[in-house]
């Protein structure tokens, strides 16, 4: 028989969070968990810290459970909506194995990290009779660089240049703050896991990209990848919607990038800052520490595979313009992003799922749809229990979000909305 | 656990990094608010003027709560006050800095209500 559970603690110290959420979750099983997925949001950090979170689930958790999880901006469940707190899932079926994948220095060498990743995965699987294959993927997300004397800066006004893009790269692959190389990790696990849904991204802080953490096990990491790998003879299913949508402001090109393509350095020759400045009718006084109130509601996208890419701007550093995540194509577009957007991509999702009859539930969506909405996302909950009912689920806000069907090429989004279920045979 | 009490859900919001002060504003009544120590406000006199005209506001938010009025903001200088109505004449009102990451802690105010809510309903 499948059994799954949720837990949530929204105690403030660590472990005694810990040691809720995990018993919290257990009190309804009547078998040991499989695995253990864990989500607490950051502020943990300055309450006892994530080894002490740890401390107190395993201190009730047996320690051969295998437990996988990170840091998220925020988190739905079947108890409600929160910013603040610690979700669990675990869950119990005879005909299912677990192994958990891990891949470290995602920033410095994220291609040898999708391997370590992806060999994790696939050698805990070895003996498995299961066709069917899931993998929550969770990779380190982006940090904002720290710069000496200068402290974290999303807006530096200071000469352009080849030393900005030499800076990133330093401080992204040295102290490994600075941009998320997690879709060169994803794109290279992905096609090493070809044959598994995935459904994951990256952990987040509370918005403010400063930090974030991973667990594996009783570790607590921070520039790293880990992944619960499941195979089972229940059936998968992934729903999937962008939510961005097109302002028809296209004529844009770039024409100069650097940084593994996160800096972009010019648009249509001419210094990029300025260049989208007069694209979007902005004043140069908008861009200040203020920039995400204000940015994230105009990503900029490019087209792939007949879709549109959107991605958020992260810092404008001189007449630079510097992203989270890579800018792969040379032909840009300004999208825009709100409620409606929101809530379009959000109902085609529950809808394409509204047929089956979950034995558990994943989503992800992206922070800034968060911050778009606020209290809100309340009504997310509300179709979040309809489609779900009394079946255990957890939906999580990421700062970007990676999806994977078999057999299809590995998928980094930003402002999107996904859920992937279990279902019966 | 100790019992929860409309008070102890406002100190479980002051301890929100980005909540400065809180109270649950009552028109006609004294407002239920941690004790002032607790705030983290640079300028104490914006909460103590938004304590004092309380029963000013409730007077507009009445002509607007058959409209459905649920929440009001408004900023401040550098912060910004979030009001949640409870009912016409209750408010769970926080101030937060300008520079706060509002749809998180947007969240965490409703979650704040939601709790407020179910108390009276017990209590009353």
């Amino acid at each position: 028989m499948f059994e799954a559970s949720v837990g949530l603690s929204r105690s403030w110290e660590a472990f005694n969070a810990g040691e809720e959420v995990i018993l919290n979750t257990l009190e309804k099983m009547e078998n040991t968990p499989k695995f253990v997925l864990l989500f607490p949001t950051i502020h943990y950090k300055n309450y006892g810290g994530f080894q002490k979170l740890l401390d107190g689930v395993y201190s009730h958790l047996p320690s051969n459970v295998p437990l996988v999880g990170g840091t998220v901006g925020g988190f739905i469940n079947p108890y409600g909506c929160f910013t603040r707190g610690v979700t669990a899932l675990a869950a119990h079926y005879e005909n299912m194995d677990v192994s958990i994948g891990r891949g470290d220095d995602v920033k410095k060498n994220p291609k040898k990290a999708a391997e370590e990743f992806a060999k994790t995965v696939t050698d805990g699987l070895k003996n498995t009779h299961f066709d069917n294959r899931i993998l929550v993927s969770l990779v380190s997300g982006a940090k904002v660089f720290k710069i000496p004397f200068v402290g974290s800066k999303r807006i530096l006004n200071i000469p352009s240049g080849p030393h900005i893009p030499l800076f990133s790269k330093l401080s992204t692959m040295l102290s490994q703050y600075g941009v998320a190389r997690s879709v060169e990790f994803f794109n290279t696990a992905g096609n090493l896991l070809n044959d598994f849904y995935i459904v994951g991204g990256e952990t987040a802080d509370n918005n403010e990209v400063t930090e974030n953490f991973q667990f594996w096990g009783k570790e607590v990491l921070a520039n790293s990848a880990v992944g619960l790998a499941i195979t089972t003879n229940l059936t998968p299913k992934l729903a999937s919607a962008t939510d961005a949508l097109p302002t028809g402001i296209t004529d844009m090109c770039v024409t100069k990038k650097a940084c593994w393509d996160h800096i972009v350095c010019k648009i249509n020759n001419k210094p990029a800052k300025q260049e989208l400045m007069r694209i979007l009718n902005w004043p140069e006084t908008f861009i200040d520490e203020r920039l995400y109130r204000r940015i994230f509601f105009y990503p900029i996208g490019y087209k792939e595979n007949n879709s549109v890419r959107p991605h958020v701007i992260g810092a404008f550093y001189g007449d630079y313009i510097i992203f989270e995540y890579p800018i792969e194509s040379s032909s840009i577009e300004v999208l825009s992003y709100s409620g409606t957007a929101i809530n379009k991509s959000f109902e085609s999702v529950i809808q394409e799922l509204s047929k089956e009859k979950p034995l558990l539930g994943v989503g992800t969506a992206c922070i800034a749809s968060l911050e778009a909405i606020g209290s809100k996302v309340y009504l997310v909950w509300d179709k979040l229990k309809a489609l779900f009912g009394n079946t255990p689920f957890v939906f999580l806000y990421m700062a970007g979000e990676d999806i994977k069907f078999p057999s299809a090429p590995p998928t980094h989004l930003n402002y999107s909305f996904n859920i992937l279920t279990i279902n019966p045979r | 656990m100790p019992e929860e009490t409309m008070l102890s859900v406002l100190e479980d919001l002051l301890r929100e990094e980005d909540v400065l002060a809180v109270m649950l504003a009552r028109k006609n009544e004294i407002s239920v608010t941690p004790a002032p120590d607790k705030f983290k406000l640079k300028d104490p006199s914006i909460f103590n003027l938004l304590q004092s005209t309380m029963d000013d506001f409730f007077v507009i938010i009445e002509k607007f709560s058959n409209q459905g009025l649920d929440r009001v903001y408004f900023e401040l200088g550098n912060y910004v006050v979030l009001f949640y109505l409870i009912a016409g004449d209750t408010a769970l009102v926080s101030i937060t800095p300008a520079f706060a990451n509002r749809g998180l802690l947007e969240v965490e105010m409703e979650n704040a209500r939601r709790r407020i809510k179910r108390l009276a309903q017990t209590s009353g």
